[in-house]
């Protein structure tokens, strides 16, 4: 699970914009670091329920 | 339809719209009928027309029907926009530090205003932005789109590639960005800034999220193999978070300054000797070319302050004004900005270097065309320059007259004599270079090409000035 949160991708086959995009919440304040929580714990919820 | 459609070739990206030519040299864009109905949607809008009003976009006009079927078809598109033509297309690597930061600005203050009325940019490339003069203008009006629930800025990335990296890069670490940019046109990754960065400028501003955590997490599998987009609209990804990070990177841009340290070129003006009577001399004789006629395009090469742009702009349509410094554009676009009534064609800044020109770049290295293949200047200033080209640069002298008459220029061109003292110092470790550098053998070169109409040696005795009007079909 750990492994899954902080590995790197395969290169050639992953979007480095979706970093962009996750980064967007993060600069958006207070309001934006609740999103990323959230948008992270559905993320380990969405691996637990994976495996 | 239509049997040939002249498409510009660096316009592929984008499916809804395609910017294309016709035989008159008109710009025009074809819509998809999605890029049509946010055309008319866009029209509806409060910032739109006032942002067209004030300059900041480009002005552009739907075709009828009938005009859209002449031009470019409606078999593969639902409409056309024609643009207002821009003077002269120019690329953010030809730009000076100042260009790319009001550049940015304005694509951060279009998208925040569109933003209040729940439009959004779908890019933030700074190849959106062109210039009229030294005012930037914002060219892909097709970018606008309505924003949707949960939507992010897709433009983001770009935005930070090809604007904030390339600024902080300048600003913080002293480095030129112009061959950043024009060595890969997405322009410069979160992980390559990074990599330039020392862990002192994790604490400047916008580096420890804008570039150190955007490094990170752009590598990150949880991230880059989810469906990102979705997943944060679901997490409650919404319009306010946009608007945070655009006027904090408003506020980022905005503060940068470029300390610059007076380059060999800036303080060349205090410091190349010239006797005042000399100088008014050069400016009697340019400016007496200049009104010989009235002259469309004109390119002041190795331009310097501005002053001989400055003088054919008096009797122009359109002055580039170019320089291989970066420093000594900037100090000119800064001091153009300063001249908001200067009567006159617009003159517009460009960093380049004659002996080392940008080619096609880009996909089927059509993209980014060279400065010539983007408008041939009708009259050339070319002072005080060519022993730089020759024997700094090692350009046969035969060779760059002979580009010259190529491009199909007049010339107003400066010979400085070997026994000049700026001459000399070139010399000094470089005495292979000078066979070719002799006043008859340029005058020869110069009258097998031109038609020299006119000819003044400066006070000085080392420097003699040549007006020679173009002889080929251009």
């Amino acid at each position: 699970m750990w492994n899954f949160i902080i590995s790197n991708s395969v290169l050639g086959y992953f979007d480095p914009g979706s970093g962009s995009l996750v980064l967007q919440a993060l600069v958006g304040g207070s309001a934006g670091l609740m999103v990323f929580g959230s948008y992270v714990w559905k993320l380990v919820i969405g691996q637990f329920q994976h495996h | 339809m239509s049997a040939f459609v002249n498409y510009e070739p660096g316009s592929y990206r984008d499916r809804d719209g395609r910017v294309f030519y016709d035989q008159d040299g008109g710009v025009f864009r074809a819509l998809s009928s999605r890029a049509l109905t946010a055309w008319y949607d866009l029209q509806a809008t409060r910032f739109f027309p006032r942002s067209v009003e004030s300059g900041a976009v480009v002005r552009s006009q739907a075709l009828s029907s009938a005009e859209a079927q002449r031009v470019v078809g409606l078999e593969n598109w639902a409409g056309a926009l024609r643009h207002e033509v821009i003077p002269f297309v120019s690329y953010p690597f030809e730009w000076s530090f100042g260009m790319l930061q009001d550049a940015a600005l304005l694509q951060l203050d279009l998208l925040d205003t569109a933003l209040t009325e729940d439009f959004t940019l779908k890019d933030g490339t700074a190849y959106n932005v062109q210039w009229s003069g030294v005012r930037p203008v914002f060219v892909d009006v097709v970018s606008f789109e309505r924003l949707l629930a949960g939507q992010t800025w897709a433009g983001y990335r770009q935005f930070c590639q090809t604007s904030l990296f390339p600024l902080m890069l300048q600003a913080y670490k002293q480095t030129p960005f112009q061959p950043w940019l024009r060595g890969r046109l997405d322009g410069i990754t979160p992980d390559e800034c990074w990599s330039l960065m020392s862990w002192r400028d994790f604490f400047r501003r916008g580096v420890p999220s804008h570039v150190c955590l955007h490094a990170w997490l752009q590598s990150r599998r949880a991230i880059t193999e989810t469906s990102t987009s979705s997943a944060l609209a679901a997490a409650g990804f919404r319009k306010d978070l946009i608007r945070a990070n655009v006027q904090g990177l408003k506020r980022i841009v905005s503060r940068l300054r470029w300390k610059s340290a007076p380059s060999v070129w800036s303080n060349y003006a205090e410091a190349n000797g010239y006797a005042i009577a000399d100088q008014r001399l050069k400016e009697d004789f340019v400016r007496q070319a200049v009104h010989s006629k009235s002259w469309g395009l004109v390119w002041d090469v190795g331009c310097n302050t501005g002053t001989y742009s400055r003088i054919a702009a008096e009797n122009a349509e359109q002055v580039v004004a170019i320089d291989a410094d970066p420093l000594t554009i900037e100090r000119l676009y800064q001091s153009l900005k300063l001249e908001p009534d200067r009567r006159g064609a617009p003159i517009l800044p460009l960093v380049s270097n004659l002996a080392d020109q940008t080619g096609g770049l880009g996909w089927r290295g059509l993209e980014r065309k060279s400065l010539s293949a983007r408008g041939r200047p009708e009259l050339t200033l070319c002072l005080a320059l060519i022993h730089h080209l020759v024997i700094g640069a090692g350009i046969p002298m035969s060779e760059l007259l002979d580009w010259f008459a190529e491009l199909g220029t007049s010339l107003i061109i400066e010979f400085v004599a070997k026994d000049d003292p700026m001459v000399q110092s070139l010399l000094k470790n470089r005495m292979d270079r000078d066979q070719d550098y002799e006043q008859d053998v340029f005058e020869r070169l110069l009258s097998a090409k031109f038609d020299v109409v006119r000819k003044e040696s400066l006070g000085s005795g080392t420097r003699t000035l040549y007006f020679a009007r173009s002889r080929g079909p251009r």
